[in-house]
């Protein structure tokens, strides 16, 4: 066995808080870098929210020969490895009444109806779960089995306390069951590497140690559960599922296919959670600065193998962020209310939500995978909970994918559906990642979706 | 909009209806039960808004207004309680409370209490989200299968950590008692600290099996440290569990044994886990009363645990967190900085702790008393003198501008916006903390950016269509009028007679409410709240949230208009009010959840 690189001698990450390409191509895993071994398909979400201004997002031309608004101008360069979608509804939001942001949010992964009944301040539900799972926890209880995390849940700022969770969870295992992405990169990095600078039979000796904790762990969940009403049991057993899910990690063993690459620099003692005009936010370019490093790790823990279903969430739906990086000074949300003055503003910031998107498929593309690279390996979804943000639309939602799902999914392509549930895009995800579906979500909007695939 | 128009006039009726004596059955509007309203929010839309008008306005101004100045209570309709033992003629009916796991705070607060580690392990955690404004809302403490990870990682550290001095962990040296006995003692000891009850003999035998597994392979202090580990893993310790009494009868009611009683005492009074006293109670059968329970509940409160409790309350229900790290307009207000955010979030903890523990509890003065606690980097805020030492001193404030928590700088300054005072969200503010009545979001199509400032014009000038046009007045007359009663406040908190070059205009009117009207001032504003016993119910429902962990339900209506009444008895005494909170008959009692069906209808909520 031999004793993997000690944390400290490997090189630095490039100095400052982004972590960057060369921070990427220093690390790449020995095993993605040369190895032909069959590549896994992995899914991810890219997340941000407000809705866009239609004239400026929706490309003009035909499904091949089309030409990119100004809101995607920057994925010009990737205008092949991508594929728009326009024109789907969240129509499932439509079936219930509630505030029309958690409405949005609730739906727009899982396309159910979303529980609850306690209406609290500003008409948010106050007691609301989602009402199943969302996309990427489905297709991570598919094809994550084999990876140290069945998925991993980045964010940025999506943990705003003073909103209520149905606006701030996306990703859902189920009912009661929000996944919480993590928005610091320290703490993702040490969850994805944290047993880094320990030596092969350390960590085996760890790995028995925490194989008989949690082995007793589980006894003891199991004799309280007997105890319990109907809804606490429900609650404990996904607790103990995720140990169940610790012990797997265990069975996977201590090796990974990647060298420790040296920590992401401390961007924590860089965030600044600043509160503006009452709502808390992200100030002095923090926030894109988080942003890039957990792009940065995503790519990572996929081109590692240690997860391959991964989702970015910038924000929390009605995103209270301001960007300062770009010299606009209203929160997002209010912003989008009114478009007679912030329409440039609202562009503004959705064209620069695609360079971010296009700096990720960069980073994918420069992974090589075989013949190709991570991209192609992937499919890549970027949602967004609303299509006009100044009348909280779900309908013709602006979708956008990358990634050729391994060479299943014909890109370069833009699709205009006339409402089409957006639960047969998902229903056609499955399929993709050899999940046999007729339908996703709420049983009243089955099938697929034509001409997709 | 139409439709939320019509919520905000239902609010508006429903608001104004409560002044009128007698109108409990009808302002409720529920059965008595638990359970059937838990209906979800499918179907044909639209009977959420309103329910909720109902729902939270519900328990308040259940009796006539009286006054509610100093301990003169005299006037006020009792529905039928026996004074502070709490037996109450009404139903009420404790609903079904979901078991929750600890906040962040109270794991920390726990493993220092239990193990003396302040190394605050959780602060290291995916942060906890409110649910309803508070963290230890049972609904908002759901676990991630990270937050596992984290759990384990906790549980690693503080179980290295403890067995640095393994005789001090263990009670024992196991070189001279022997290892077996040591350490069977310690698993019962330490097992019942943590778990808050003592261990059944299946319990013990099994962790007395980790040891002896982990014993065959590893040191000494290791194996101690796989106990360990197993202790601070397991549900036992993670969840508040009051497993039902084996054979009770689904749905019906039966009252918490000591150890859990306890527990629910504890982590409401003090964030974590029971001392020793209290677990002495709970052994010895101390808890059975309610005079024994009130007496332990005001012993509780002189901890300095209580202290921070009491903080953490405040910090929650008026977004304190907020005030933290507030950012303002630097041109308007070059001498406010961001060191001074953390300050004025203490002063509103210590204002809240010293009128609630140290100068009797009055939630009279709670809203008016003309002092609070100044730090030097405060003074100037306040125009006062700065004290002449550093760290906070009390000090009496003009009573003609400063009275109260509403005028503390902090909350007027999160109630602001960067550059500007904000109207809307101070009065919105007043109506959802203080009346607990809820108001609908604007409609999508309204133009919800602040009004730029213009020079020469006031901020009452700049909100003027908020009232003029009829869409936006049918929800606005119930917050702008009362926000703009604080305009003597800039953004920053600080007095201010001018707004933009203009005498400012502070007068308002309370829309609804047992104390509609109109005023002049934030002061006025505040000795009218003051005189509200909806005000005063609001408070006692929202303790009661509080201490619950949960939401209000339906069925907790009887025991809400109890428990207003008992917090009148007290003359209003939030103190008093906090040890009333302790002898409702929810908190001392529990439902007995189905095994096989869900409470919410559906499965798996």
């Amino acid at each position: 066995m031999s004793r993997r690189l000690h944390r400290r001698t490997l090189l630095r990450g490039a100095a400052g808080v982004a972590i960057g390409l060369p921070f990427l191509e220093a690390m790449l895993p020995r095993r993605a870098q040369g190895a032909p071994a069959p590549a896994p398909q992995r899914f991810g979400v890219f997340f941000s929210s407000c809705g866009v201004i239609e004239q400026d997002w929706l490309p003009s031309g035909t499904q091949t020969d089309f030409t990119l608004g100004p809101s995607l101008a920057p994925l010009e360069p990737h205008r092949n490895d991508i594929v728009i979608l326009h024109g789907l509804d969240a129509e499932t939001s439509y079936m219930q009444t509630a505030n029309e942001h958690d409405l949005a949010m609730a739906h727009m992964l899982t396309a159910m109806r979303m529980q609850g009944s306690q209406v609290g301040r500003a008409g948010h539900i106050i007691d609301g779960t989602a009402g199943g799972p969302s996309i990427d926890q489905a297709l991570a209880a598919s094809i994550g089995n084999d990876t140290k995390l069945r998925s991993l849940e980045l964010g940025v700022a999506s943990t705003i306390t003073d909103l209520e969770p149905m606006v701030i969870r996306m990703s859902y295992g189920g009912p009661g069951d929000p996944r919480t992405p993590m928005d610091d990169p320290q703490q993702v990095f040490t969850r994805l590497f944290g047993d880094g600078e320990a030596s092969e039979d350390e960590i085996q000796r760890l790995h028995r140690q925490r194989r008989s904790v949690l082995d007793a762990v589980l006894a003891e969940f199991d004799a309280v559960n007997a105890t319990l009403g109907y809804d606490d049991r429900q609650k404990l057993e996904r607790h103990a599922t995720a140990i169940r899910d610790l012990e797997r990690q265990l069975d996977l063993g201590g090796t990974s296919s990647c060298q420790v690459p040296s920590a992401p620099p401390d961007v924590s003692t860089e965030l600044f959670d600043c509160v503006r005009d009452g709502r808390p936010n992200k100030c002095l370019a923090s926030f894109p600065e988080i942003g890039k490093a957990q792009m940065d790790l995503m790519v990572l823990a996929l081109a590692c193998d240690l997860s391959r279903v991964v989702s970015l969430q910038w924000s929390t739906a009605e995103s209270t962020i301001v960007h300062d990086q770009l010299g606009i000074s209203g929160e997002h949300h209010l912003m989008s209310h009114d478009l007679n003055s912030f329409s440039a503003d609202l562009t503004q910031i959705n064209t620069w939500y695609a360079e971010q998107f296009a700096y990720l498929l960069s980073a994918l593309k420069n992974v090589p995978e075989g013949d190709g690279t991570l991209l192609d390996n992937m499919l890549l979804f970027w949602p967004n909970e609303l299509s006009q943000g100044e009348i909280h639309s779900r309908r013709g939602l602006p979708y956008l994918l990358a990634g050729g799902a391994g060479g299943q999914l014909q890109t370069g392509r833009f699709l205009q559906y006339q409402g089409n549930p957006h639960n047969q895009l998902y229903a056609s995800f499955l399929n993709l990642f050899g999940v046999p579906a007729q339908g996703f979500g709420e049983p009243d909007f089955p099938g697929t979706l034509a001409g997709f695939v | 909009m139409a439709r939320l128009i019509g919520v905000c006039g239902l609010v508006a009726a429903v608001a104004g209806s409560l002044g009128c004596t007698g109108a409990t059955d009808a302002v409720s509007g529920y059965p008595v039960g638990s359970g059937a309203e838990n209906t979800s929010v499918n179907g044909s839309g639209g009977a959420a808004g309103p329910t909720d008008g109902s729902a939270t306005s519900g328990v308040t101004g259940v009796t006539g207004v009286t006054g509610v100045g100093g301990a003169n209570t005299g006037g006020v309709q009792s529905t039928g309680t026996t004074g502070a033992a709490g037996t109450v003629n009404l139903p009420e009916e404790p609903t079904a409370a979901a078991v929750r796991r600890l906040t962040h705070v109270e794991y920390n607060n726990t493993v220092a209490d239990l193990l003396e580690d302040t190394s605050a392990p959780a602060d290291q955690f995916t942060a906890d989200i409110a649910q309803n404004g508070f963290t230890n809302n049972a609904a908002a403490l759901t676990v991630s299968p990270s937050l596992v990870e984290q759990y384990m990682s906790a549980a690693e550290d503080l179980s290295r950590a403890a067995t640095v001095d393994l005789v001090g962990l263990l009670g024992c040296d196991p070189a001279s008692s022997g290892e077996q006995a040591c350490i069977e003692a310690f698993i019962q000891d330490f097992g019942q600290r943590a778990w808050r009850r003592p261990l059944s003999e299946a319990e013990r035998t099994r962790l007395l099996g980790v040891f002896t597994t982990a014993r065959a392979e590893f040191e000494l202090d290791v194996s101690v440290q796989l106990v360990l580990q197993v202790v601070l893993q397991s549900p036992q310790f993670i969840y508040l569990l009051e497993p039902a009494t084996p054979g009770a009868l689904p749905g019906s009611v039966e009252p918490l044994d000591g150890w859990q009683l306890a527990t629910r005492l504890s982590y409401f009074l003090l964030g974590s886990t029971p001392d020793d006293s209290l677990m002495t109670a709970a052994e010895t059968g101390a808890l059975s009363t309610p005079e024994q329970v009130a007496t332990e509940a005001r012993r509780l409160l002189t901890l300095a645990r209580a202290r921070e409790r009491i903080g953490l309350f405040f910090t929650e229900w008026l977004y304190l967190r907020n005030v933290d790290r507030m950012v303002k307009d630097p041109t308007l207000f070059p001498d406010y900085d961001l060191t001074l955010g953390p300050l004025l979030r203490q002063q509103l903890e210590l204002f809240a702790q010293a009128v609630i523990l140290d100068q009797g509890g009055s939630a009279v003065d709670l809203l008016t008393a003309p002092y609070t606690f100044i730090s030097p980097e405060l003074a100037p805020i306040y125009g006062v003198t700065a004290p002449s030492t550093e760290g906070f001193m009390r000090v009496d404030l003009d009573p003609s501008r400063r009275a109260g928590l509403l005028t503390h700088a902090g909350l007027l300054a999160s109630l602001a916006k960067a550059d500007q005072t904000d109207p809307v969200h101070r009065g919105k503010f007043v109506r959802e903390r203080l009346l607990c009545e809820t108001v609908p979001p604007p409609p999508p199509d309204a133009n919800i950016t602040p009004p730029a400032i213009t020079p020469g014009s006031t901020t009452r000038e700049r909100f003027a269509q908020h009232q003029s046009e009829p869409v936006c007045a049918g929800c606005h007359t119930l917050m702008d009028p009362i926000g703009l009663g604080f305009e003597h406040y800039d953004a920053v908190g600080q007095w201010r007679d001018l707004d933009g070059g203009l005498p400012v205009d502070a007068t308002g009117t309370i829309e609804g409410s047992d104390v509609a009207g109109p005023f002049d001032g934030a002061i006025e504003l505040s000795g009218k709240l003051a005189q509200s016993r909806q005000v005063m119910n609001c408070l006692a429902e929202t303790w009661f949230r509080f201490a619950l962990g949960r939401s209000v339900a339906p069925g907790d209506d009887p025991g809400l208009r109890a428990l207003g009444d008992r917090f009148a008895n007290t003359g209003f005494n939030m103190r008093e009010l906090l040890v009333e909170v302790t002898l409702s008959r929810a908190f001392r009692h529990r439902l007995v959840p189905d095994p096989n069906t869900s409470a919410f209808g559906q499965e798996g909520q």
